[in-house]
């Protein structure tokens, strides 16, 4: 240190490191690579969530198959037989009525159909009901064969041919063989009616 | 960084899981198909069984036979001349469409589907008359050469 006077000058110190410079050390070289890593690192967590994402809606919220000409059925063959099944089960219950106890039967039968096909049904056999006491009348209905037209999870149209013999005052009053087209629809983990045309 | 392992983890069991739902979907799309194609035969077959006439049952009966196999075919090919005399004696006109078809089994080689008919028909008993007719057929299908052919139809009641 030299001196003039009273003056005291400052020590000469090193010059600041380059911020430029490659070789420059320290920790603002740590920090620019930690940036860059972590930059590539959220770009990457970011593509795997979409790719996640993506394979989570083709596993589980894709639409399935809807019914068409091409795949009438789009269940699987044990599901549809089982929904034919009951279609069969079903008919067999509603066709077969008997005089001595129609509005039991007409009561219990309701309880296997949609709300609206059940008021339905409710009127029409409001209208066959002194008929049917009348002429004591007693239907027995088998289903003779039965397949499936369409099927989906939530709806399933069956072809049923259906054997029905009747008795009126105890004679026999004959045998009629019909088609009828029985449309269901999903109920939890069963079926209901919703509509019956026959032919 | 644990986050991204967990992630790349998931992304590749998931790809797991869509490769082999993607193969189900598949297998299933093609059992799905199988319904249209046995409808397809079973109503093409049906309704030219239900549209036969006496003054061109060579042409019906060709029909018919096109599309069958077996002993149904043979019925209908080396024994179509006594099913063309019968149509021809009566002077019988049967008209007809297909009104609904479901299949009641299916499987990779075989089928069976039933087949509601309605229509007339008109001959010597009728008086030339066209009568009304509804029908319940059950058809049997085997696959030859990829196509779907009827092996047995018969009456149900």
């Amino acid at each position: 240190m030299s001196s003039t006077g009273d003056r005291t000058e400052p020590a000469p110190t090193s010059p600041p490191p380059d911020p430029t410079s490659y070789d420059a050390a320290g920790p603002g070289r740590v920090h620019r690579l930690g940036s860059a890593a972590t930059g590539v690192l959220a770009v990457v967590v970011l593509a795997l969530v979409a790719v996640v994402a993506a394979e989570g809606w083709y596993l589980w919220l894709r639409p399935g198959p809807v019914v068409s000409s091409n795949r009438p059925v789009v269940t699987g063959a044990i599901a549809s037989q089982a929904a034919v099944a009951a279609a069969r089960q079903d008919a067999e219950a509603i066709f077969s009525t008997s005089w001595r106890d129609y509005d039991a039967h007409t009561a219990q039968v309701t309880t296997l159909m949609t709300p609206t096909f059940a008021t339905r049904y409710r009127a029409q056999a409001a209208g066959l009901r002194s008929a049917v006491l009348q002429d004591r009348v007693i239907t027995q209905t088998r289903v003779r064969e039965a397949g499936v037209v369409t099927a989906s999870p939530e709806a399933v149209t069956a072809l049923l041919f259906v054997d029905s013999y009747t008795t009126r005052h105890g004679s026999s009053g004959g045998l009629a063989t019909r088609r009828a087209l029985l449309s269901l629809v999903r109920n939890g983990s069963g079926w209901l009616v919703a509509d019956v045309t026959t032919r | 960084l644990v986050a991204a392992v967990l992630l790349a983890v998931l992304s590749v069991l998931g790809g797991l899981l869509v490769h082999r739902a993607g193969a189900d979907e598949a297998r299933s799309r093609v059992q799905q198909e199988r319904y249209a194609a046995v409808l397809s035969a079973a109503r093409a077959e049906a309704d030219a069984f239900v549209n036969l006439r006496y003054d061109r049952a060579g042409e019906g009966l060709r029909r018919v036979g096109a599309g069958a196999t077996g002993s149904f075919a043979h019925k209908y090919g080396a024994g179509a001349a006594q099913v063309r005399s019968t149509l021809r004696a009566n002077h019988s006109v049967l008209t007809g469409s297909v009104l609904w078809a479901g299949v009641v089994s299916v499987d990779n080689d075989t089928a069976s589907v039933i087949v509601a008919t309605t229509g007339t028909v008109s001959n010597k008993r009728t008086g030339g008359r066209e009568v009304a007719r509804t029908y319940r057929l059950r058809l049997d299908l085997v696959q030859r050469d990829g196509r779907w052919l009827t092996s047995s139809l018969v009456f149900v009641g």
